[in-house]
């Protein structure tokens, strides 16, 4: 706040008509509530000055403690990102933040990798920003009401539809387009509200707006439906793009297949196919639909808008993919462009595209700005658009020349507002579901009507024939040499808190705040996740993936596992087609290279496995639940899968690890391994009765999976964000399941756990809210919030 | 060479004095280091096929000469006693040069370990090398003749014992011991197996031994099931024993479902439906009209068409266990219970979403006369309403429920009190708000209980159980499970000034109460029975002779003592579980017994061999 106050004094300075405008800006302030800072990226209510612009006009964060978070997500926050496509001859990616429109929290989105939901970034936005913005709202009120009246009235006389904007929206009808009939080129038969879906999919593209957002609950069969939808068509002119996350890349690919029979022909686009070098508009053009992932797509964007380093300098390449123009863009878990200043989300919106589709069973995550982004990629106008206060200009985007001066009007940038802003935004920040609020509210759910078809699965499970689910919290408490050990960082924790919370420069040191959160919550976990986060003082010893001990001659596969040289001839001798026994693809090793270097550094990078002392290790109170838990399934009548997710990769490491000295074979999927990798290890799972555990990483594997033959499901650490463990819960939970689920979220209740648990019930009740056409009352997080974590109070 | 031949009485250049003294005894250097050569050839001839180069044969040539120069001071004072002596002495200086050769490879070990020369065996050092490394030039890679790796020829790789070279790592290994030859890695068989036995002790299979004939044969038709045509002469036990492992392996389908499906069968298990559809449970129940016990699992497809088409058939159940039917209608339920109630006596219905409710449970009482058994668990549905129908059937003797829906306590109290006369199982999993109100009208009314299961209550306190199991006329009872029956109290967990959950004191009780016939007790997760309380109840002059399995999991204060003690309280104990429990770090297990849980990397399950 300190800040703040210091901020108002510089403007103090300035002349008359300025304090004037910081006034207004004050009131905008409001715009960050959800997070993205609106304020920068979008004039929505008032007139920033031009030379605001120049300056990161947000002092949430310095910039500072922005390069510290970086950091420490790169170094804490394990590797899950899916970096498989990642080009060693680019810049890192900065690209959003060097821009200077983009200098808030949404810089760690794009620094870490951004179509991941990104812990930090939601932890933060949900408890930081919110907090800060609230604390805010109360400097700014009431001053300089007239003013921004007067603006509005000037839009309206500029842009009079938005006079009756919701009038006429709520007039039109919501589309209701019946059944469709079973396509025939479709070898499955669909269930009737997949016709249902199919029908109002293919109604929606004769709509002006030419595409929308079906946001079906997950295991609904959004899938199949889409692909019925390209297949309505059949054979259109131009191909199909499909946008996936990476893990899903095979499993679109497969289902096309499966539901076709190779009607379809198809193309993955992806660093390690071959097919997929050196493309050309013409050869996109023979297929019929391209797969790719997010971040293929927005790599190959990244090449054309900013080019790439090499030694000459720096190279732009067009990307191949928005040279093309497509029939149809199908945006699978759309809720990866959910911040649309990534480069990810401009990527999409770039796309030269006649029909576009999201598909999400999430659309809203945490904020109502994110739906922003898909309304943008959707193009609906236009609550999409910007509009200009001092003249008729409408457009799509906000670009504005070099003197921040609009490309069409030429009027000042500042001078636009963006109507989703304007409309929804804005009026829900500031009065929540009150008054004006929740007008916008009422407004809001007029058009998701009208632009998404969204059916839960509890309206559906008779048609679905789904099982029954269950979701538990299995609580725990530490032990008393954990305890001791979450205490001291806790109260250190605490006491940095209190320090900052007294100077007031809380909100200066969020980043600090969040590193003391972290650790609390890996602690929970075990504490070797924070004490063997270096090589030091452990054995540093490479461990065999098949004996699970020491390994005694260490060599390494192609795949970059690694065995005892004995172990690993016993298992090539014993089977025709060795595939790796981590990895599943087939094992490639070649037994007379040397041993391996065990130094120190080549140790750190691997697995946490290597660092730790076997003989002196001790489990935690987390692990020993989970296995307790698992122990427990045993029967001898019946063989239970489980899928267990843990957002941390040296917790997944330390578990798999375990669990295999316990007897109990596993999998694991996270986000360093390729496409290939994933799928062997995907079908190693699903048709290997014998392997019980899948140990997935959130990140990495939380959306798009079908993981039908498991049944159980163990959420090992709470995440911020209830969206994520839903998605994460219903990969077992989906059409095609017939054994009753059970969803176990371990909880130590003595950790910070406990109270991450309470605060994602309160998010629950935003986005029941608003997506599910629910109208539990919207809470909004205090900045208490914060305060709970650590005091409990 | 031919040179130093000819000249032999001339001691200069290269060739030393000691040489030429031989050389006139008739002894010659030459012949000593051919033969030695030849010697070496032949041990490496099987090895490394490569011959020495030229060059390096020179080298070795001129080294040795200084060597046995050296060496053979005291040999040369021997004096010469012509043609056969000298032959004698040549054999003798073969056997000494062998000694010779051995205690510089002892002494280059040295070297090369220190890497330092020392001046005096600087000669020893440089024959060693000369003998030793003569196969291969240094900075050229070969493979290692023990272990078959590549690796980097420098000057100090060693020869193997039987020919060809060694990489560093089993040069080192070599000189360790040096005569022996390098032992084999060791590996104790195969590694999957271990992973394989620790899953059998995990699911509590685990023999050591020979598996009887019976288990193998049944293992084995598991396997190749889609050979078995009929297995309809075997008896029940088998058949379930094979229907079971058909589940675990999830390769019952429609097809290998026909082998139980037979007309004569009374008693059916699918222990795993997830496969089948609506049309095969209709084909059950029209081949098996003798059928009196059904269970099936997983059967989401036995719908309302199965139900109705079972109740237009005569077949009379006794014993209906249906789990994760949850697209069976209640209505359906009714009428089922309406047609076919009369005979049951046992019914167990689990996983069925909201379509079990409290209105199937009413009709219940007036439709099943007979029904001895009831459980319903995993119910997103059935509530208080429901519970107070179960309470006024007095026939029932076994009471399960696990119900989602949050249940006063008053209703348990009622259901025990009405229900108390013939009860003899109680179990109710996942009670969170009920109190001590239902243990004091359990204390004061059963008079028959064997099994008593009351599971995650956060309200009930110590003085509770205390007062449970002091002075109760019950019998003993054989099955316990109190499982976190604790305080959940975030903020500070470690104090619990009201006693709340099961500690020490009613523990203490319970254990006392029950010592005779308890066979399985489950105080999993009551962390607050302190070390006292256990040293207290397993103390040297307490024994359980019917304690088959203890849960002690998640209680903090067990620590290795109590282990031991456990286990000398309790002869028949079978098993125990310490998941969670820290303090617990290298406990001894008697023979025949398992410990599940250690928290350490010694694998989960200890299978105790110690005497």
């Amino acid at each position: 706040m300190a800040s703040r106050l210091s901020r108002d004094e510089d403007v103090g300075d300035l002349p008359p008509t300025n304090v004037a405008r910081n006034a207004s800006k004050t009131y905008q302030w409001g715009g960050q509530k959800h997070g993205k800072n609106p304020a920068t990226t979008i004039p929505d209510s008032d007139d920033l000055s031009d030379s605001d612009l120049s300056e990161p006009p947000d002092e949430l964060v310095s910039d500072s403690s922005v390069g510290s978070l970086q950091g420490y997500i790169g170094t804490d926050d394990d590797d899950d990102d899916d970096d498989d496509e990642y080009d060693p001859t680019l810049p890192p990616r900065r690209d959003a933040r060097d821009a200077d429109e983009d200098d808030d929290i949404t810089g760690i989105d794009d620094d870490d990798n951004d179509n991941q939901n990104d812990d930090e970034d939601e932890a933060l936005d949900l408890l930081t920003v919110r907090g800060a913005t609230a604390n805010r709202r109360a400097y700014r009120r009431p001053r300089h009401k007239k003013r921004s009246m007067n603006d509005r009235e000037r839009l309206l006389s500029n842009h009079p539809e938005l006079k009756t904007l919701w009038t006429d929206l709520a007039s039109q009808p919501i589309l209701k387009a019946g059944k469709a009939e079973q396509p025939k080129s479709i070898k499955r038969q669909l269930k009737g509200f997949q016709l249902e879906g199919l029908a109002w999919m293919k109604a929606m593209e004769q709509t002006e707006w030419k595409g929308g957002l079906l946001g079906d609950e997950m295991g609904l069969g959004k899938t199949i439906q889409a692909v019925s939808l390209i297949m309505s068509d059949f054979p259109a002119k131009k191909p199909t793009l499909v946008l996936v996350p990476p893990v899903a890349l095979m499993q679109w690919m497969t289902e096309i297949e499966s539901y076709t029979d190779g009607t379809l022909k198809t193309l993955v686009v992806h660093g390690t196919n071959a097919k997929s070098k050196n493309l050309t508009v013409k050869d996109i053009k023979k297929y019929h639909v391209i797969i790719m992932s997010y971040n293929s797509l927005e790599s190959m964007y990244r090449k054309q808008e900013k080019g790439f380093k090499r030694k000459e300098g720096i190279f732009k390449e067009e990307s191949v993919i928005h040279q093309t123009t497509f029939h149809r863009a199908i945006l699978d878990e759309a809720h990866s462009i959910k911040t649309r200043t990534t480069m990810t989300a401009k990527a999409c919106f770039a796309l030269k595209v006649d029909y576009r589709w999201c598909l999400s069973g999430t659309p809203l995550q945490n904020r109502i700005g994110e739906f922003f982004s898909l309304v943008r990629f959707l193009n609906i106008r236009p609550f999409a658009c910007y509009m200009c206060k001092d003249c008729p200009c409408s457009n799509i985007e906000w670009g504005m020349n070099s003197d921040n001066r609009c490309n069409h009007c030429n009027h000042g940038g500042m001078r636009h507002v963006s109507v989703f802003n304007q409309e929804l935004l804005n009026p829900i920040q500031k009065f929540g579901n009150s008054g004006p609020g929740k007008a916008a509210f009422k407004n809001l759910r007029t058009m998701t009507d009208r632009i998404m078809l969204r059916r839960l699965k509890k309206d559906h499970t008779n048609a679905m024939e789904l099982p029954v689910k269950e979701i538990n919290v299995e609580r725990q408490f530490f032990g008393e040499e954990e305890n001791d050990f979450a205490n001291s960082i806790m109260t250190n924790g605490q006491r940095r808190f209190d320090t900052y919370v007294a100077t007031g420069v809380m909100l200066n040191n969020y980043a600090n705040i969040f590193g003391l959160i972290m650790q609390m919550r890996q602690v929970a976990n075990h504490p070797d996740l924070i004490l063997k986060k270096n090589s030091e003082g452990g054995q540093n010893v490479l461990v065999c993936n098949i004996c699970d001990e020491p390994a005694e001659d260490a060599i390494r596969s192609r795949c970059k596992h690694d065995f005892c040289r004995v172990c690993v001839k016993t298992y090539l001798q014993s089977s025709v087609e060795p595939e790796c026994p981590q990895c599943h693809i087939p094992l490639a090793i070649d037994l007379e290279q040397p041993e391996m270097e065990q130094d120190e550094v080549s140790v750190k990078k691997t697995s946490i496995i290597n660092r730790i002392k076997m003989e002196n290790w001790t489990s935690s109170s987390k692990i020993e639940l989970l296995v307790h838990e698992l122990h427990k399934l045993r029967s001898n009548h019946a063989s239970h899968k489980s899928i267990i997710f843990s957002q941390f990769t040296t917790m997944l490491q330390l578990i798999e690890w375990r669990l295999r000295r316990a007897g109990i074979t596993t999998v694991m999927l996270d986000g360093s391994m390729t496409p290939a990798q994933r799928q062997a290890s995907i079908n190693h799972f699903m048709t290997n009765v014998d392997v019980e555990c899948f140990l997935v990483s959130l990140k990495a594997g939380g959306v798009a999976l079908n993981l039908t033959e498991a049944s159980r499901v163990f959420i090992v650490d709470p995440w911020w964000n209830p969206a994520a463990e839903w998605q994460s819960a219903d990969r077992c939970h989906r059409i095609g399941q017939s054994r009753p689920c059970t969803i176990t979220r371990l909880c130590i209740e003595d950790s910070v756990e406990s109270r991450m648990v309470l605060l994602q019930e309160k998010k629950t009740n935003m986005i029941n809210s608003t997506i599910n056409s629910d109208d539990a009352a919207m809470e909004s997080l205090s900045p208490e919030d914060l305060q709970f974590l650590f005091r409990g109070s | 060479m031919s040179s130093r031949n000819r000249q032999q009485r001339q001691i200069r250049g290269p060739q030393s004095a000691l040489t030429d003294f031989l050389a006139s005894h008739n002894i010659s250097a030459n012949q000593i280091r051919l033969d030695a050569d030849a010697r070496r050839r032949a041990a490496e001839a099987d090895g490394d096929g490569a011959a020495p180069p030229q060059d390096a044969q020179a080298t070795t040539a001129s080294a040795a000469e200084p060597a046995n120069e050296n060496e053979d001071d005291t040999v040369a004072a021997l004096p010469a006693r012509g043609q056969r002596a000298a032959a004698r002495l040549g054999q003798e200086r073969r056997q000494k040069e062998q000694d010779v050769i051995d205690k510089i490879k002892s002494g280059k070990k040295k070297t090369s370990k220190r890497k330092s020369k020392d001046d005096d065996s600087d000669d020893d050092y440089e024959l060693a090398k000369a003998l030793s490394n003569a196969a291969r030039p240094p900075g050229q890679s070969d493979n290692c003749a023990v272990c078959g790796k590549r690796f980097t020829v420098t000057a100090y790789s060693r020869n193997a014992p039987d020919g060809g070279l060694l990489c560093t790592p089993c040069g080192r290994e070599l000189a360790k011991d040096d005569a022996v030859p390098k032992k084999k890695p060791k590996r104790l068989g195969n590694v999957e197996g271990r992973r394989q036995v620790q899953s059998k002790i995990l699911d509590g299979t685990y023999h050591t031994g020979a598996k009887s004939l019976m288990t193998l044969c049944i293992e084995t038709l598991a396997k190749n099931i889609d050979l078995a045509d009929d297995i309809s002469g075997l008896p029940s036990l088998v058949v379930d024993k094979i229907a079971r492992k058909l589940s675990k392996h999830r390769l019952l389908d429609p097809n290998t479902l026909n082998l139980f499906i037979q007309p004569t069968v009374d008693e059916l298990a699918i222990y795993d439906g997830a496969k089948l559809s609506a049309d095969e449970y209709i084909r059950v129940i029209q081949t098996c009209p003798e059928l009196k016990k059904l269970k099936i699992f997983n059967g989401i497809h036995f719908k309302d068409e199965v139900m109705d088409y079972l109740l237009s058939r005569h077949i009379e159940l006794e014993d209906f266990h249906l789990h994760g039917a949850n697209l069976l209608s209640d209505s359906k339920w009714q009428e089922f219970f309406q047609k076919k109630g009369r005979s049951l006596q046992s019914l167990k219905v689990s996983w069925t979403d909201k379509h079990f409710t409290n209105a199937a449970l009413v009709v219940l009482k007036d439709t099943c006369p007979s029904l001895v058994r009831l459980k319903v668990m995993h119910n997103q549905s059935v509530s208080g309403d429901g519970i107070k129908g179960i309470a006024r059937m007095p026939s029932l003797r076994h009471v399960s429920l696990d119900l989602r829906q949050t249940v006063h306590s008053d209703i348990y109290v009622d259901l025990v009190n009405r229900l108390s006369e013939n009860l003899e199982t109680l179990s109710l999993t996942r009670v969170a708000n009920v109190d001590n109100t239902l243990l004091d009208a359990i204390h004061n009314k059963c008079r028959r209980l064997k099994k008593l299961r009351i599971t995650d209550s956060e309200i009930m306190t110590d003085e509770g159980f205390y007062r449970l199991f002091t002075g109760w006329t019950n019998k003993g009872l054989e099955f316990v499970d109190f499982q976190n029956c604790r305080q959940l109290e975030s903020m500070q967990p470690r104090l619990n000034p009201d006693g709340v959950g099961l500690c020490s004191k009613g523990f203490v009780a319970l254990m006392a109460h029950s010592s005779r016939s308890l066979k399985f007790l489950n105080v999993q997760g009551c962390r607050h029975i302190t070390r006292q309380g256990f040293e207290e109840a397993f103390g040297p002059d307490k024994v359980y002779p019917e304690l088959v399995k203890l849960e002690i999991s998640f209680c903090e204060e067990v620590t290795d003592f109590i282990v031991g003690s456990i286990f000398r309280s309790c002869p028949k104990l079978h098993e125990l579980n310490v998941f969670g429990c820290m303090k617990v770090k290298d406990v001894r297990v008697p023979r025949g017994k398992i410990l599940v849980g250690v928290p350490n990397a010694m694998g989960m399950v200890i299978d105790g061999d110690d005497v």
